[in-house]
């Protein structure tokens, strides 16, 4: 049996457009000031980020680098749609899938590409049902090339990595291959082929989101110095206090908001410092300023 | 994250037998246009005329980009929810006060109700309890991470029993 506020969020499926909307449909998009590229907002711009990363991470795959993921400057819609318009001639194609699984079990983020190069942030938070959460699984698979060598950044209490690789009927049976990240790099067993990389994070509960950051460089460069892993600073005034950290967890930032009078609602931010559209670096501190009403 | 990416860009991904939208966005208004409104119209916390024009709006620009846009649903969600933030923004610089919607009458407890959750909160417990999906397609449609969507769920569930009643109904 349902629960009373269920019950209650029911009455909602009684609500639908009023008729008029569909003739507003009809006479077209208002042609004011909002842009009319398909962006979903802030966070998607975090997310254009990551391609820009990926689309480095497949030019480096293709030998057209030899150096790490740069990063990427200038307003990031018109980074992604360089990256769009010009992929990198022959570098493999990108499958991302994200995938938690809906048992509460861990949550998992499986990245599938043939790319070398990879960063990913996500966030934590209250996970019913799952004990000790934040302790995500990360897994990374792609192709490697013999002696490849692989390093690991991360704001991690711990962090452990294991290696499975192919075998020649693509399956991974083996036992997984225990990495030593103490040193920050190891280079991998001289097995070509496709991998599996699973990485085991542990971090402090409560901590302000994680991030990781993968190279792997190729056999023939030296150990590649660690990048820094950059993010645009999301558009958050007039959002609750709380909404606007989660906003900034998911690009990366923490968000840390003090209190001052303003002429509006109370708990709404009303500036942010770095400002929108700032490139910092990750886990930089964004103080928000919230109102405590007017 | 990976999912905007996933969705917008390129659009790649395998293994996934979803049912494909209507090619013809008409025919996806229809289909689709009224969930749009009730998740805008819980998301604006019963701003009936904010949810009305960012629907109309969002369906609007997907119809005038229709030719480059792979999976027009969730970006439609995309841009209304985009078109609401704005709209109840640019009210706020204007001094509107949000008390000023009237919502229907028979919804004035859960529109009160769910004005005390974050805007967010809001669309992914209507996207989950009134259109049943999954936190994975919520994520597409909001635009942000899964984990992202699951705190959002539990914090709304955990506020709309506080404030609406744990107990079971027939």
């Amino acid at each position: 049996m349902p629960e009373r506020w269920e019950r209650e969020l029911d009455k909602l499926s009684f609500v639908d457009a009023p008729a008029s909307t569909r003739a507003r449909v009809t006479a077209g998009p208002r042609g004011d000031e909002m842009p009319p590229s398909p962006r979903g907002g802030q966070r998607v711009a975090a997310g254009v980020v990551a391609f820009v990363v990926f689309g480095a991470a497949a030019a480096l795959a293709a030998g057209a680098l030899r150096s790490p993921a740069t990063t990427p400057e200038g307003s990031p819609d018109a980074t992604a749609n360089a990256v769009q318009s010009t992929p990198p001639s022959g570098g493999p194609i990108l499958t991302a899938t994200l995938e938690a699984p809906r048992d509460g079990s861990m949550p998992e983020l499986v990245l599938t590409y043939g790319g070398r190069t990879d960063s990913f942030l996500a966030t934590d938070g209250e996970w019913p049902g799952v004990q000790g959460f934040p302790l995500p699984i990360q897994i990374f698979e792609g192709s490697l090339d013999p002696g490849a060598t692989i390093s690991v950044e991360s704001d991690a209490q711990s962090i452990e990595a294991r290696l499975l690789v192919a075998d020649q009927n693509q399956r991974m049976t083996g036992d997984p291959i225990p990495i030593d990240l103490s040193s920050g790099t190891a280079t991998l067993p001289n097995d070509a082929g496709s991998f599996r990389l699973n990485l085991i994070g542990t971090w402090a509960r409560g901590s302000a989101g994680f991030s990781v950051g993968i190279t792997i460089g190729t056999p023939t460069g030296a150990a590649p110095p660690p990048s820094v892993i950059k993010g645009v600073v999301p558009d958050v005034i007039g959002l609750d206090e709380r909404d606007a950290i989660v906003a900034l967890k998911e690009a990366g930032f923490v968000g840390v908001g003090v209190f001052a009078p303003a002429n509006a609602p109370a708990g709404v931010v009303i500036s942010s410092d770095p400002p929108a559209g700032a490139i910092a670096d990750v886990r930089t501190t964004v103080t928000l300023t919230v109102s405590n009403g007017p | 994250m990976i999912r905007a990416v996933d969705g917008e860009l390129i659009d790649d991904r395998s293994g996934q037998v979803a049912e494909p939208p209507p090619s013809d966005l008409d025919a996806l208004f229809r289909k689709e246009g009224d969930g749009v409104y009730r998740t805008l119209y819980a998301f604006t916390g019963g701003r009936a005329d904010v949810a009305e024009d960012a629907t109309a709006e969002a369906f609007a620009r997907a119809v005038a980009q229709r030719d480059v846009l792979r999976d027009p649903l969730a970006w439609i969600y995309r841009v209304a929810f985009r078109v609401a933030i704005d709209e109840l923004r640019a009210d706020r610089r204007r001094g509107v006060q949000v008390d000023a919607a009237v919502p229907l009458p028979e919804l004035a407890g859960l529109t009160d109700a769910l004005r005390q959750l974050s805007p967010n909160q809001r669309a992914a417990i209507v996207l989950r309890h009134v259109m049943d999906l999954d936190p994975e397609e919520i994520a597409h449609r909001m635009g942000i991470a899964q984990p992202t969507v699951r705190v959002h769920l539990h914090r709304a569930r955990k506020r709309l029993r506080e404030l609406l009643g744990a107990e079971e109904v027939d």
